[in-house]
C-alpha cells in the first residue's frame, strides 16, 4: 500500500502542479461568478471578469473574500443569501464557524462537499500514519461546528474503527479511551493537555499507560509551537501532530509523519497565497511573514475564492524527507494579524507567550494575557495558574525566571498576576487567552 | 506513480461516471436509485478531481 493518499498528485513536480492548479483556479472562479451572486457583484465592482485569467500573474487581479462578505447571510434563499453555489435543496448539511473572530458565517455543503471534506482529512491522516488498524477515540462534542466532524468521516473512510466520544466528559471519555485501548485520538492543544491532567489527577493514571500511539490536533496552533508539542508528547508518550483547516475553507494543510517542522499545503485541492502584512502584495520569499490567502478548488456549495484568513505564516525554504513536493509554509501559523500588534511600540505576538510559558513544565496550568491601557501607557499583564505544592520561595525564582525569559522572547515587561492552579477556565474547543482591552482592539 | 496509471484510473472513473449516469435513468422517479446515485457520484467527483480536471458543471 502507498504511503501517500494519492501518489499522484502529492509527488507532482511544483511546475505540473502550477498548471494543475492554474487549470482548476480558472474552473472555480467560472463557478462561483456564474453561481453567487456575491462574487459576481464583487467581481463586477472590482472590473474583473473570469476571462480575464490568462496567466498565472492574474491570479492577483480576483478580489479577496473577507468574513465582512459573509454579511449576506441570512437573506433569500435563507440562510446562505448571495453566497450560496447550488440549489438549496442540494445541500445536505449545515456547519458553521466558531464565531471567534465575530458573527459566526454559515456553511452549507452538498453530500459532494462533504465527501470533499472527507477526503481532504484522509490525505492529511494518511499522512500522519492513520490506518485501518487504528481505534480512534474522537473526544469531541459533536454540534454545529465543523471541527472534528470531517475527521470522523475520514477516519470511516480509512477504515480507523472509530469511537464517537461526544456528549461524555473529560473523565469518562479518559475511562472509556483506557476500557477500549484506543490507539489515537484527536483534539485542540489545550484540551490534549486539559485530558493528561484530568488522566494525573482525577483517574490518578500516567497518560503515557493509554497506550496511545499517535495524537492528531487542529484549532489552535499549539502543536506547532515547539514547548506545546513536546509538553503533549511527554505527557502522552506518542507523537502529536497538527493539521490546519476553517469551515469557510476546508482542511487545507498538515505536518507528515517526517516532522517538517511545519505544514505541507495540500496544493492540489487548495492554492494557497502568502500575501504583505500591510499591503496585498504576493510575497514568495521564504522567511518573509504574511496573510494566508485560500482558494478551494473542488467544493461547491459554497467555495471560498481567494478568501483571506488573517492568518500570519512563512514559506520554508526546504524540502521534505517524505517525497511530497507539496509547499511547507515554516513552523505553521504563527498567530493572526489582528492578534500580532503593537505594545508599548514592540510588535508583539501572543503565540511567543505561549512558546515560553509551555517551556517550563512546572507550569501546567491555563494563562491568558491582558493587554490594556494605564493612562495613556500600554500594560500587558500574564495571568497565570501556579504550580501546587511548590514553596514559597521556589514558586518566586521560578516566576522570575519565567519573567526573565518572557522580557527576552517579546522585548516587554510583563506583570504577572498568580492564579490559584484550576481557576481560569478549561477549553475542549479554541481557547481565549488574549485579551487586548485597549480601545479600538 | 507512472502517467500510464493515472490516466488508467481516470479512464475507469470516466467508465463509471458513464455507468452512474445509465442506473439513474434507468431508476428515475424511484428514490432508493436517485438517492443512493446522488451518494455514489458525491465519491466519484472526488476521483475526478484529483484525476481530471474538475467539471463543475456535472457537479449537483
Amino acid at each position: 500500500m502507498s504511503e501517500y493518499w494519492n501518489p499522484v498528485l502529492e509527488t507532482l513536480p511544483a511546475e505540473r502542479m502550477r498548471e494543475f492548479q492554474f487549470a482548476k483556479f480558472k474552473r472555480v472562479v467560472d463557478w462561483v461568478y456564474a453561481k453567487s451572486p456575491l462574487y459576481k457583484r464583487k467581481f463586477d465592482a472590482a472590473g474583473f471578469k473570469p476571462g480575464d485569467l490568462a496567466r498565472w500573474e492574474d491570479i492577483a487581479r480576483v478580489p479577496l473574500l473577507t468574513k465582512d462578505d459573509y454579511r449576506c447571510q441570512g437573506k433569500d434563499p435563507f440562510p446562505y443569501g448571495d453566497t450560496l453555489c447550488v440549489p438549496l435543496e442540494d445541500v445536505t448539511v449545515f456547519h458553521q464557524t466558531s464565531g471567534t473572530t465575530g458573527t459566526p458565517v454559515y456553511q452549507p455543503d452538498t453530500w459532494a462537499d462533504w465527501e470533499w471534506w472527507s477526503e481532504c482529512w484522509a490525505t492529511i491522516m494518511w499522512a500522519q500514519g492513520f490506518r485501518p488498524s487504528d481505534r480512534l477515540f474522537l473526544p469531541f462534542g459533536y454540534n454545529i461546528f465543523v471541527a472534528y466532524w470531517a475527521g470522523h468521516y475520514a477516519a470511516e473512510k480509512i477504515g480507523c474503527e472509530v469511537v464517537p466520544g461526544g456528549v461524555l466528559g473529560t473523565t469518562e471519555r479518559l475511562m472509556k479511551m483506557k476500557e477500549l485501548k484506543a490507539t489515537a485520538f484527536m483534539a485542540t492543544p489545550t484540551y490534549v493537555l486539559g485530558m493528561a491532567e484530568t488522566a494525573r489527577t482525577e483517574l490518578k493514571i500516567d497518560p503515557r499507560e493509554f497506550g496511545v500511539k499517535k495524537i492528531l490536533c487542529a484549532g489552535e496552533p499549539g502543536a506547532l509551537i515547539p514547548s506545546t508539542k513536546k509538553r503533549m508528547q511527554d505527557a502522552w508518550g506518542c507523537p502529536v501532530r497538527d493539521h490546519v483547516g476553517a469551515t469557510e475553507v476546508g482542511a487545507w494543510s498538515f505536518e507528515c509523519s517526517h516532522n517538517p517542522g511545519g505544514l505541507h499545503v495540500i496544493e492540489s485541492m487548495f492554492l494557497v497565497e502568502l500575501l504583505a502584512l500591510d499591503s496585498d502584495e504576493p510575497v514568495e520569499k521564504p522567511g518573509v511573514p504574511g496573510r494566508i490567502v485560500i482558494t478551494s478548488f473542488d467544493r461547491q456549495a459554497q467555495p471560498c475564492v481567494r478568501f483571506d484568513t488573517k492568518d500570519v505564516s512563512m514559506w520554508a525554504d526546504r524540502e521534505c524527507s517524505c517525497g511530497r513536493t507539496w509547499r511547507i509554509l515554516d513552523a505553521g501559523v504563527h498567530g493572526r494579524v489582528d492578534h500580532i500588534t503593537k505594545v508599548k511600540g514592540v510588535l508583539f505576538s501572543p503565540v511567543t507567550v505561549e512558546e515560553v510559558v509551555r517551556s517550563f513544565p512546572e507550569f501546567e496550568g491555563e494563562f491568558e494575557i491582558i493587554v490594556e491601557k494605564k493612562g495613556d501607557i500600554d500594560r500587558i499583564r500574564l495571568r497565570l495558574e501556579m504550580p501546587t505544592g511548590l514553596a514559597k520561595e521556589s514558586e518566586d525564582e521560578l516566576c522570575a525566571k519565567l519573567l526573565s525569559n518572557l522580557r527576552w522572547k517579546t522585548q516587554l515587561n510583563f506583570e504577572l498576576e498568580r492564579m490559584e492552579f484550576g481557576s481560569l477556565p478549561r477549553y475542549a474547543l479554541k481557547a481565549k487567552r488574549f485579551h487586548d482591552n485597549r480601545k479600538g482592539h | 506513480m507512472s502517467a500510464d496509471k493515472a490516466e488508467k484510473i481516470a479512464e475507469a472513473v470516466r467508465a463509471l461516471a458513464e455507468g452512474l449516469d445509465r442506473l439513474e435513468k434507468a431508476g428515475e422517479g424511484i428514490p432508493a436509485v436517485e438517492k443512493n446515485v446522488v451518494r455514489m457520484r458525491g465519491t466519484l467527483r472526488q476521483l475526478e478531481v484529483q484525476f481530471e480536471l474538475p467539471d463543475l458543471k456535472r457537479s449537483t
